[in-house]
């Protein structure tokens, strides 16, 4: 009788998406003082969600995440309290409106409001216009050959699908010296039209196929906030590492790794450029209720940078939890999680009040198959080993992403495979070396090469960022404070054009 | 001497066109080049001169580089596999292609690179026609290698980081003494000997290396400043005004002439740019007659004055001579005094990274007085030796100086 009487009562959650994201989420909301039993949906068996699956009496379903149907026949077996959208792909194929619609309580943005990740070109416009800080100079392109000559006669740009793409297709021509202008241009113009044609090729949701920013340099970080539209839970700041390579060399990834703390703060940012930062995040959903006429509900997330121009400058925004910046947070966030999402979904967010450990310092490590990100056929499928006792022993937890199961055996999708979260209260340096030490509790029982990057974490590598920041902060401040923020391009022969970055009063800075 | 690496991740990025201006970064160091470049999977070399007029380099998404003379470049292949090394120091870059060639994977072949003792003395670079690269510096090795990327799109490596940043790149780490760090399109990869000594060779912060890098992570500028007021210091002549004998020697004398409050002047003008003598392959005439061309004097600035003049190195002494000479005869100086921005150099480069002849070095076979008197100057001091070391060695390194006297 008690049994079934626990069922009835036990909260119940929907994860849809089956990556180390929602790994994460599964962790937070499964340690809530709800004892919430937590069933997901997802197109892979991750094994980390699987067993929590199973350990609070949850369901795993298998199916496709951005099929609104079949999101919906799993809320309906399921008929959770609370359903968390993980990926932003279901966002924009309106999962969240249909689940709404049949009167599930969901957390995660509307498909509309999700254009604020889905559409690179609305969500710089929608700066502009509204005039929030931290924005960069930028066109949108639907014709191929016109973004091309756009991006050969702009040059130091970065192009971008206009779409989001699962990160992939965006590549900086940077021009660090005028000697190298012609090369890179000639670069630039014959990549954007290459992407032009394959974004139109894959996409038929959405009118641009390329944006073309100007480029920026500086230290990067994201600030993740949690918002039922109208209140706002601004999470601690993590830095992501987008190299694939230690000494942030190589392609550029999702993201191999993350540090944060302690408590809301970075080494190298200030409490000033955090609250800007998160000034600028909520600014940006008041403007897409002004534009759309939607609520924003769920996490809104900003890849910052800290540019010398500028200071706190908006990369790009995700209508989701960063990955793999939301691992920090399992280390660092003390209240019950599952309340935050709930209170959020809900739109009751006012009440709720965060709390941080102001004494841990974290450093998540991303373990990839060799093969990722160019060639990610290589690294699909091999079978892997992680020795999850080891780990947990050195303090550290793992957090499942590009792992499979198939016919009961863990094996890698070519994506990044896991993460490796560690912790320590003395500093970076010792939790960076837990993780090198956890990390070697994870093979491939093929002998399939797996990389990591050793230097996040490290002093050497932390005091470059340090470096780099003050000089950038510098040379922000200057301008701040002689009142420039307008750029002035003369271009001999044809003028002067001008670029006004100024800021609605309502956002100025003191 | 000198070596580069550019390696790109895309097939659409040319390494010729960004290591043509590598390479410019590094002729200071010698008159030629030779290179091999990596396309789809064929490895084919070339012979530059970078101070030629017009030169370029062939098309490719790889190259290594060496800058002659005292680095070189060897090309051997072995399983269907060619690689290219471009190596500085006392060992055989074609014996070390060989060997990488002869590995299945460039893992293997760092292996057995590192395993070699014959090349703890030597610094390498190298790709294979697989697609991968290797960089090593021998656990001996006095030539320094610096790492930078280029955005997401290439990482580079190179002697020191003016090469690196020419090409847009960013440089973000030494390669430490017995480090290897090879890799591909996929993997990044390093080993570390223990046992390895940054024993960075001075002769590249006194005189080799640009201003406007860093080498083993010095901020060479900033050396020379430093070594030409510690020099300005221990020098107690009433100094009225300091000339610096371009290029090398211009950072000390700022430093000297700041410390002795005496203003430096702008006093040679060049009419043939930036020529390094010293490397250019020239008859002892040609090199007078470059020296001249290279060094005219600016009038009325030293009339009647104590006069400081700061020369990079003084090697045979036959520059500054033929300047002192000139001073006294068409500007009447009152005192001239010769302050040499590096310590004596007595002897040959034992690792060969300078191509020195010991018998034309004048501070190996004439005491202070007899070069005075050769030089017609009215007095001589030398940048201390043990203040150059001392300075290096708060940043970890404890400088070869084998062909320096105190």
């Amino acid at each position: 009788m008690q049994e079934v009487h626990e069922g009835l009562s036990r909260f119940k959650v929907l994860i849809i998406g089956g990556g180390a994201r929602e790994h994460t989420i599964s962790l937070l909301l499964y340690r809530s003082a709800a004892e919430p039993s937590i069933s997901s949906l997802s197109s892979s068996t991750n094994p980390g969600i699987l067993r929590l699956c199973e350990a609070s009496r949850g369901k795993c379903m298998k199916g496709k995440v951005t099929d609104p149907k079949e999101a919906l026949n799993a809320a309906e077996e399921v008929s959770p309290d609370l359903v968390v959208i993980g990926p932003e792909e279901p966002l924009f194929s309106e999962v969240s409106d249909v689940l709404r619609e049949k009167g599930f309580i969901v957390f995660g943005p509307s498909s509309k409001a999700s254009l604020i990740e889905k559409d690179k070109g609305f969500a710089r416009r929608l700066m502009w216009k509204h005039k929030i800080p931290g924005r960069l100079r930028y066109m949108a392109f639907r014709d191929p050959e016109e973004a091309s000559e756009y991006a050969r006669a702009s040059g130091d740009s970065v192009v971008k699908p206009a779409r989001q793409a699962g990160g992939r297709g965006v590549r900086v021509f940077g021009e660090s010296a005028e000697h190298l202008s012609r090369i890179a241009r000639n670069a630039a113009a014959m990549y954007t039209k290459r992407l032009a044609e394959e974004v139109r090729r894959e996409y038929s949701d959405i009118e641009n196929t390329i944006v073309v920013e100007e480029r920026a340099e500086g230290i990067e970080y994201t600030t993740m906030n949690v918002t039922d539209g109208n209140s706002f839970v601004a999470l601690p700041v993590v830095e992501d590492h987008p190299h694939l390579y230690p000494w942030d060399l190589g392609p550029e990834t999702g993201g191999m790794g993350s540090i944060s703390g302690p408590s809301y703060m970075l080494p190298f940012l200030t409490r000033e450029e955090f609250e800007e930062s998160t000034g600028i995040v909520k600014a940006t959903v008041k403007a897409i209720y002004s534009e759309l006429k939607e609520e924003y509900v769920g996490v809104i997330s900003g890849q910052m940078m800290l540019t010398s121009l500028w200071g706190p400058t908006l990369i790009e925004y995700y209508a989701r939890f960063g990955d793999p910046e939301i691992g920090n947070l399992l280390f660092m966030i003390e209240s019950d999680f599952l309340e935050l999402l709930d209170l959020a979904a809900r739109r009751k967010l006012s009440s709720y009040k965060l709390e941080a450990r102001s004494d841990v310092y974290v450093v998540n490590k991303a373990v990839a198959p060799e093969g990722y990100p160019l060639m990610r056929e290589k690294g699909r499928g091999h079978p892997i080993v992680v020795n999850e006792d080891r780990i947990r022993s050195l303090g550290c937890e793992v957090l499942y992403g590009g792992v499979d199961i198939v016919n009961g055996r863990p094996i890698t999708t070519g994506s990044r495979a896991l993460e490796v979260l560690c912790q320590s209260e003395v500093g970076f340096e010792e939790a960076s070396r837990l993780a090198e030490k956890a990390i070697a509790e994870v093979s491939t029982l093929d002998g399939y090469r797996l990389i990591h990057r050793w230097d996040i974490g490290t002093q050497e590598h932390i005091g470059l960022r340090v470096k780099k920041a003050e000089v950038a902060r510098l040379a922000y401040t200057r301008r701040r404070c002689k009142g420039l923020n307008v750029i002035y391009d003369w271009i001999p022969g044809k003028g002067v054009m001008e670029f006004d970055y100024s800021s609605d009063s309502k956002f100025s800075q003191g | 001497m000198g070596i580069l690496m550019s390696f790109f991740f895309e097939r659409d990025q040319d390494a010729g066109m960004y290591s043509y201006y590598g390479i410019m970064g590094l002729r200071h160091r010698g008159y030629k080049a030779r290179y091999a470049s990596l396309k789809d999977k064929e490895i084919e070399t070339g012979s530059v001169n970078p101070w030629s007029e017009s030169w370029s380099l062939m098309k490719g998404h790889a190259l290594v580089a060496g800058v002659e003379p005292a680095s070189s470049l060897g090309i051997a292949s072995a399983n269907g596999k060619s690689v290219a090394v471009a190596s500085v120091g006392i060992c055989d870059p074609k014996k070390l292609a060989k060997v990488i060639a002869s590995r299945e994977g460039i893992e293997d072949g760092a292996s057995d690179i590192m395993s070699k003792e014959d090349i703890d003395g030597c610094t390498l670079v190298g790709i294979t026609s697989e697609g991968e690269f290797l960089a090593y510096r021998g656990r001996n090795s006095v030539s320094p290698l610096s790492v930078g990327g280029y955005g997401f799109e290439s990482v580079y490596f190179a002697t020191e980081t003016a090469a690196i940043t020419l090409m847009g790149g960013e440089y973000t780490h030494d390669v430490r003494p017995g480090e290897a760090i090879y890799g591909s399109r996929t993997f990044l990869d390093a080993q570390t000997l223990k046992g390895g000594k940054r024993a960075t060779s001075l002769f590249e912060y006194i005189y080799l290396a640009r201003p406007d890098s860093y080498v083993d992570g010095v901020n060479v500028y900033l050396f020379r400043k430093d070594m030409g007021s510690r020099i300005a210091r221990k020098h107690d002549k009433q100094i009225d005004v300091v000339a610096g004998v371009p290029e090398t020697a211009l950072p000390y004398a700022l430093g000297y002439a700041n410390e002795k409050g005496a203003p430096l002047e702008l006093s040679f003008i060049s009419t043939i740019g930036r020529i390094r003598t010293a490397v250019a392959p020239l008859s002892q005439e040609e090199r007078m007659m470059t020296l001249s061309l290279k060094l005219n004097p600016v009038p009325n600035v030293f009339e009647g004055k104590s006069v400081a003049i700061v020369d990079d190195s003084v090697v045979t002494g036959l520059t500054l001579k033929t300047t002192i000479h000139r001073l006294r005869r068409a500007q009447a100086a009152k005192e001239v005094y010769v302050v040499v921005s590096s310590p004596k150099i007595v002897r040959g480069c034992p690792y060969r990274l300078n191509s020195i002849d010991p018998s034309t070095l004048i501070a190996s076979t004439l005491d202070d007085e007899k070069i005075m008197r050769s030089l017609d100057a009215d007095g001589i001091v030398w940048l201390p030796l043990d203040d150059a070391v001392d300075y290096l060695r708060s940043f970890g390194i404890d400088p070869c100086r084998r062909c320096m006297k105190a």
